[in-house]
């Protein structure tokens, strides 16, 4: 299948893209890696494409204050190989590079998945972990959201018309900390069947605070509060206790069933994710006291 | 830049295997259609139209991209690298030599998409071990070889373009080979 006839124009700043996004059937193209195969195959439609790609600076990655704040247009691959990211969140390296295949990594952005919504999404876990705020722009003037409260269910957000994603703030963990993203697929990069991130802080080796992000089994990724109270003072090396808390995300999960898993396995599988990825950050985290 | 009405064609040059060549495209013709049927550089293929299979990658200034997820217009300003830069007056490439002696094709249909990863694969890394170079190919579909011998070619590619080094003052990707040096 080919696109539908459609207009393509080119934003030259912010304000020029949220101009022409209040038009309707406007949609925004950034790395286009989700929305041209929905454009081909007709899934949707749109009458113009606001390309934001050659908005100078938007594609801007910086760290300050324990902050890293990511624009619209950076691009996963470049996000992936940051330093100061990969160094202090390295949970979102883990997360990103099971995303696709790293050509599509290359035009992805990561804000570009996180408006995608897709409730499968491992980059939407592991900015759960990290607290994401989305910062936006739009007739209203600038407002910032909660990725949590941004994501509305599949495919959803709550972005409101002629508002257009600038960036994502991420808050970097302590040093010290155990990250992890751990996944189910069927095979190496398809979609994930169930996914887990997780930021464990421990002092004197018992964990005093927890981050536990899912995707793959709701109708949007979503922090497990459950788990991560039952986390507090749960010994790094206490697997058994681990495992107890990653037991209660079934209680939690209503996965979307699709092609690439049905309900109950994505439930069943969000537990077992979950539980690999909290004795994984345990461990690195117990690894890290270790070595300070 | 002016946009012209809704979906009207318009001219608009591409910097092809470092050429600059004119398409008429639409917004919505991809990169793949537009040198495809418009350029008749049939070297890339479309596969699943949807960046899953990679038959369609290029290189976009340099990094391999689906060209069937990219818009003509959106390549505009780029160097796009095709397949049809790797051979040189008619003569294979290295890797092509190479990837053909290894029998790492059969329908041919990848191999495209093969070359091109392996291309950005070697300039960033001249002497990937075997787990680097199948994590590279991991990217592109291929139903035929198994992998194992596409994973050889350029293996053996890499080997021998350390021995031969840079040709012509070119970089790796056009350095030539013949049938006669097998």
């Amino acid at each position: 299948m080919k696109l539908a006839p459609v207009e393509h124009h080119l934003a030259s700043t912010v304000e020029d893209a949220a101009a022409a996004l209040v038009a309707p059937g406007a949609r925004v193209l950034a790395g286009g890696q989700s929305l041209i195969p929905m454009l081909a195959s007709r899934a949707t439609a749109c009458s113009v494409l606001v390309d934001i790609n050659r908005i100078a600076g938007l594609d801007a990655v910086s760290e300050a204050n324990g902050h890293a704040i990511v624009g619209a247009t950076a691009r996963q691959s470049a996000v992936l190989a940051h330093p100061g990211l990969s160094g202090r969140a390295p949970v979102l390296a883990e997360a990103g590079r099971c995303v696709a295949q790293e050509p599509v990594r290359n035009r992805g952005t990561v804000i570009g998945s996180l408006a995608h919504a897709d409730p499968n999404a491992e980059l939407v876990a592991a900015c759960l972990v990290l607290d994401a705020v989305m910062v936006m722009h739009g007739p209203g003037g600038d407002r910032e959201a909660s990725l949590a409260d941004f994501l509305a269910g599949p495919f959803c957000t709550t972005l409101r018309p002629g508002e257009i994603v600038t960036a994502v703030r991420l808050r970097l963990p302590a040093q010290g900390s155990g990250q992890a993203f751990v996944e189910l697929t069927r095979t190496h990069n398809s979609p994930a069947i169930a996914g887990a991130a997780v930021v464990l802080t421990a002092r004197d080796g018992a964990i005093d605070s927890a981050a536990v992000a899912l995707c793959g089994a709701g109708p949007a990724g979503f922090r497990s509060r459950p788990a991560e109270r039952a986390l507090i003072g749960v010994l790094l090396a206490d697997a058994p206790g681990l495992e107890r808390a990653a037991a209660l995300i079934a209680d939690e999960s209503s996965p979307v069933p699709d092609v690439h898993g049905s309900a109950n396995y994505r439930a069943r599988m969000a537990v077992v994710v979950a539980r690999r990825a909290l004795l994984t950050a345990a461990a690195r985290a117990a690894r890290t006291k270790e070595q300070a | 830049m002016t946009t012209p009405p809704t979906g009207a064609r318009q001219t608009l040059t591409l910097n092809i295997n470092g050429q600059d060549r004119t398409a008429e495209v639409e917004p919505r013709t991809t990169l793949a259609d537009a040198l495809r049927d418009q350029l008749r550089l049939t070297g890339t293929h479309v596969g699943c139209a949807q960046g899953s299979c990679g038959a369609c990658t290029v290189l976009l200034d340099g990094a391999s991209v689906r060209s069937c997820l990219l818009l003509a217009v959106q390549a505009a300003g780029c160097r796009v690298e095709t397949v049809e830069s790797l051979a040189q007056d008619g003569q294979l490439s290295t890797l092509q030599q190479c990837l053909s002696d290894a029998h790492g094709l059969q329908c041919g249909f990848c191999t495209s998409g093969m070359l091109m990863r392996a291309t950005e694969l070697l300039r960033d890394n001249p002497a990937p071990d075997r787990e680097q170079v199948r994590d590279a190919v991991g990217s592109q579909l291929c139903r035929c070889t198994g992998y194992r011998f596409i994973v050889d070619g350029i293996l053996a590619a890499a080997d021998r373009l350390s021995q031969k080094g840079v040709e012509n003052g070119r970089p790796f990707a056009a350095a030539v080979t013949t049938r006669t040096e097998a």
